[in-house]
C-alpha cells in the first residue's frame, strides 16, 4: 500500500510534524497533507510517540522509494519559473514537486510562505544549471528558462550528485531529527 | 573591538578586498529549525537585525571574513536585513575556537569541516579551557542582542578533535545541536509590552506574530474567523 505515498507527500507530513511546536502553520499543513494513506502508514507503527513513528513509517517509505530521490539522467521541467510562482496549493505532482525536488524546499513550506518560494526557484534554478554541467539532460520547453535564470554560480560546491537536491533537505531536517529521537536505529544509507 | 551595523546587501564590498580570506564555519544546508529561529528573531518587531554577527579578523598576513552566505541567504528571505559587523583589532588570540563557541551560542551548529580545519589546530594549543576572545564576543554582541554563553565547553569540542582524556568518546555533534528553548533572546523584548506574559504565553503571541506576517495564514485565519462571525 505504500506505493500510494509520495515520499514528497510523506516527508512532508513528517516535517510539518517536527515543527508543530515552532512553526505557526505547520499543525494547519499536517492536516492538508496527511490523507488516508499517511494516516495510514502512521497508525501501521506501533508506539505512543506521534513524532517517533512518523519517523519509522519515513524511513520505511523512503527504503522503498528511494530511487524516486536519486538524480536522473533526464528531467522533463513542468512548469517556467515564471508559472513557478503562483504555485499555490499543496500537490506532490507537476509544478509544486519539480520545485521542491530541485529547490530543496517542502511542499508546503513554499506554499505557504512565498519568500520560502521565490527562494527555492532560484536555487532550483541554480541546481538545474549545477546537474547539467555535469550531464543531466533539461528537457521540455521550458528548459531554457531555467537554465537562463541561473545567474549565480553556487556558492558551495556540489558534492552529491547521485541525489536530487531534496535528498540534502531530508536528511539535514528529518533524518538527523529523527536520529535525535531516536526512533532510527540504524544508520540509513 | 569595532562594532558597526552594516547593510547586508552591501556586503559584497567587504568580500571584495585584498588577501581576504573567507572562512565559512556554517552547515552546508542550513536546517530549517535554525532558519525559522534567524528570521523569527530577525523579523521587524526586533528591528531587522541579523542575530548573526560578522567578525572579521587578522592573524598573520591575511585578514579572514566569517562568510555571508547566510546573512545573504536571510537578506533574500528578509530585504533590508541588517548584522552587526564585529572587527577584531589587535592580534586575537584563538579566533576561530571563539567564533565557534559564539555561533553555537547563537544556535547554528558549526559546520565539522570548519571544527576540523580550523578549531581542532587552536585546540591543541590551547591550555585552558578559556577564550577570552569568545567572552568579549559575547559582551560585544549582547549590546544588541542577549546573548547566553550556552555552548558546549571548548573541553568537548576537544573530544570530537580527538584531543580529550578518553579518546574513543568523540563529540556527539547532537551537544552542538540547537535548543530552541535556551538561546538567544534579544533585548527588545523587554520594552516590547509582552514583559508581563509567562513564557509559554509569550511564545505563542510571538508564532502568531510571525504566522500573521504569512499571506496565507493569515487569509485562512480571516476565514475562519469569518466563518465563525467573530
Amino acid at each position: 500500500m505504500m506505493e500510494h505515498i509520495s515520499i514528497y507527500r510523506m516527508a512532508d507530513a513528517v516535517h510539518a510534524l517536527l515543527a508543530v511546536d515552532r512553526e505557526p502553520y505547520a499543525l494547519n499543513a499536517f492536516l492538508k497533507i496527511a490523507n488516508s494513506w499517511v494516516l495510514r502508514a502512521l497508525s501501521d507503527v506501533p508506539g505512543p510517540d506521534l513524532r517517533r513513528r512518523a519517523c519509522r513509517a519515513f524511513m520505511k517509505l523512503l527504503d522503498g522509494t528511494r530511487e524516486a530521490l536519486e538524480a536522473p539522467a533526464a528531467v522533463r521541467a513542468p512548469c517556467s519559473p515564471r508559472g513557478a510562482t503562483r504555485i499555490e496549493s499543496i500537490k506532490y505532482s507537476g509544478c509544486a514537486r519539480f520545485v521542491a525536488e530541485w529547490g530543496a524546499e517542502f511542499v508546503y513550506r513554499l506554499v505557504y510562505d512565498e519568500r520560502l518560494r521565490a527562494r527555492a526557484i532560484r536555487t532550483a534554478a541554480r541546481n538545474l544549471a549545477a546537474y547539467v554541467r555535469y550531464g543531466m539532460r533539461l528537457e521540455g520547453p521550458y528548459s531554457s528558462d531555467w537554465l537562463s535564470l541561473a545567474d549565480t554560480a553556487q556558492s558551495h560546491e556540489l558534492r552529491d550528485l547521485v541525489w536530487k537536491p531534496f535528498m540534502a533537505r531530508v536528511e539535514v531536517d528529518i533524518l538527523s531529527q529523527c536520529k535525535l529521537l531516536s526512533a532510527v536505529a540504524e544508520v540509513w544509507r | 573591538m569595532k562594532v558597526d551595523l552594516i547593510d547586508v546587501d552591501a556586503l559584497a564590498g567587504l568580500v571584495g578586498g585584498e588577501r581576504v580570506l573567507v572562512i565559512d564555519p556554517y552547515p552546508e544546508v542550513v536546517p530549517t529549525a535554525v532558519e525559522d529561529k534567524l528570521l523569527y528573531l530577525s523579523s521587524s518587531i526586533y528591528g531587522g537585525i541579523s542575530p548573526l554577527p560578522l567578525f572579521s579578523f587578522s592573524k598573520g598576513e591575511a585578514r579572514y571574513l566569517l562568510s555571508p552566505r547566510l546573512h545573504k541567504s536571510l537578506a533574500d528571505l528578509m530585504p533590508g536585513l541588517k548584522a552587526l559587523y564585529i572587527e577584531v583589532v589587535g592580534e586575537p588570540q584563538y579566533p576561530f575556537t571563539a567564533v565557534a563557541l559564539v555561533l553555537s551560542d547563537l544556535g547554528i551548529n558549526v559546520a565539522e569541516a570548519f571544527l576540523r580545519e580550523y578549531v581542532c589546530p587552536e585546540l591543541a594549543a590551547l591550555e585552558e579551557d578559556d577564550v577570552p576572545l569568545a567572552r568579549a564576543i559575547r559582551s560585544a554582541v549582547s549590546k544588541y542582542l542577549a546573548v547566553a554563553a550556552s555552548s558546549p565547553s571548548p573541553r568537548s569540542i576537544r573530544c570530537f578533535c580527538g584531543l580529550c582524556e578518553d579518546r574513543g568518546d568523540r563529540l556527539d555533534l547532537d551537544v552542538l545541536a540547537l535548543d530552541l528553548k535556551r538561546r538567544t533572546a534579544p533585548r527588545a523584548r523587554r520594552r516590547d509590552g509582552l514583559a508581563d506574559l509567562g513564557e509559554e504565553d509569550r511564545a505563542i503571541v510571538l508564532r502568531v506574530i510571525r504566522g500573521l506576517s504569512i499571506p496565507e495564514f493569515r487569509r485562512e485565519l480571516l476565514d475562519l474567523l469569518n466563518r465563525y462571525e467573530v
